[in-house]
């Protein structure tokens, strides 16, 4: 039989168990609910940190392949660049051959004769480089076209070949030089050489 | 009430202090221990989203620098066609604009 005192100390002692009991349970509570709220929050900055950085790598490899298609690109076009300008500059050998050909003299007659055309008026001269006017005095010798009878320019010109028809007063000039004439078809036929070189292929 | 009723009492209370204290302590560790293991979390979650990037940058430049190289290599045999078909046909570009410089097109 417990006496009064004896309960009381056993209340005291249970009293403080209980206390302790609540005190352990509630601080364990609070130490798992931190730690969870800590891992869902860094699992949270997991995910963000995952997103932005597929999404930067995205642009990055887009960016990747974008510089690679420009390349690529630029690639196919220096070689088609090439292949045109290889053309211009294999036609140039062969027309710097040809003026040395004698069938050269019937195109320079030729190209004197539009000259003057389009010229138009009577006091022109022609100017051409030493060789062409040697042709051309040869020409004018075995009687050629009326045309070529007006004065041919004592003044020589440095080109490949072919005619400067000029007024006395110089505010009329025709160029009909090989020279003139390459550059501007170069600016003319550089489509059409394209179409010539690349229309029917398979790239 | 005696004096040994007193003493049992009051030795009661003082163990009823310790038992509280130790419960404290106790809770306190918990709370430490909470703490030490939140940060190892952290971590641990850190760490594995760097690994989890960087392998993620391997695999998606991997896979960007193969396409550049297979769009470059393209291009170049490209490239290497143009000029071998283009060849045949050298030859009537260079007439067409021999032609039309000397006036004979």
């Amino acid at each position: 039989m417990q006496t009064g005192v004896q309960r009381l100390v056993g209340e005291i002692l249970r009293s403080a168990r209980e206390e302790a009991d609540g005190i352990v349970e509630r601080a364990m509570s609070e130490a798992q609910g931190s730690v969870e709220a800590s891992r869902r929050e860094a699992e949270s900055e997991y995910k963000d940190v995952l997103e932005r950085a597929r999404a930067n790598l995205e642009l990055e490899r887009q960016r990747v392949i974008s510089e690679a298609v420009l390349r690529s690109q630029s690639l196919l076009l220096d070689a088609k660049e090439k292949l045109i300008n290889s053309v211009f500059e294999e036609s140039l050998v062969r027309i710097r051959s040809f003026t040395s050909s004698p069938e050269y003299a019937e195109v320079l007659e030729r190209l004197a004769g539009e000259a003057l055309r389009v010229a138009g008026s009577s006091d022109v001269e022609l100017l051409v480089n030493e060789p062409d006017a040697k042709k051309l005095s040869r020409l004018l010798s075995k009687g050629a076209g009326e045309a070529l009878s007006r004065g041919l320019s004592s003044t020589r010109m440095n080109v490949i070949g072919g005619v400067v028809a000029r007024s006395s007063s110089g505010k009329i000039e025709v160029d009909n030089t090989i020279d003139g004439r390459f550059s501007r078809a170069k600016d003319a036929l550089r489509t059409e050489v394209s179409r010539i070189l690349f229309s029917g292929g398979s790239v | 009430m005696s004096v040994e009723d007193l003493r049992a009492i009051r030795e009661a209370e003082l163990q009823a202090q310790r038992i509280v204290q130790e419960a404290i302590k106790g809770g306190e560790a918990a709370k430490e221990s909470a703490k030490r293991q939140a940060v190892a979390i952290v971590e641990e979650w850190r760490a594995r989203a760097a690994r989890d990037v960087q392998e993620l940058r391997s695999v998606i430049f991997g896979e960007a620098h193969r396409e550049a190289d297979r769009v470059l290599a393209e291009s170049e045999d490209k490239a290497r066609k143009l000029g071998e078909e283009a060849v045949s046909r050298r030859a009537q570009a260079i007439e067409r604009v021999v032609k039309e410089v000397l006036g004979l097109s």
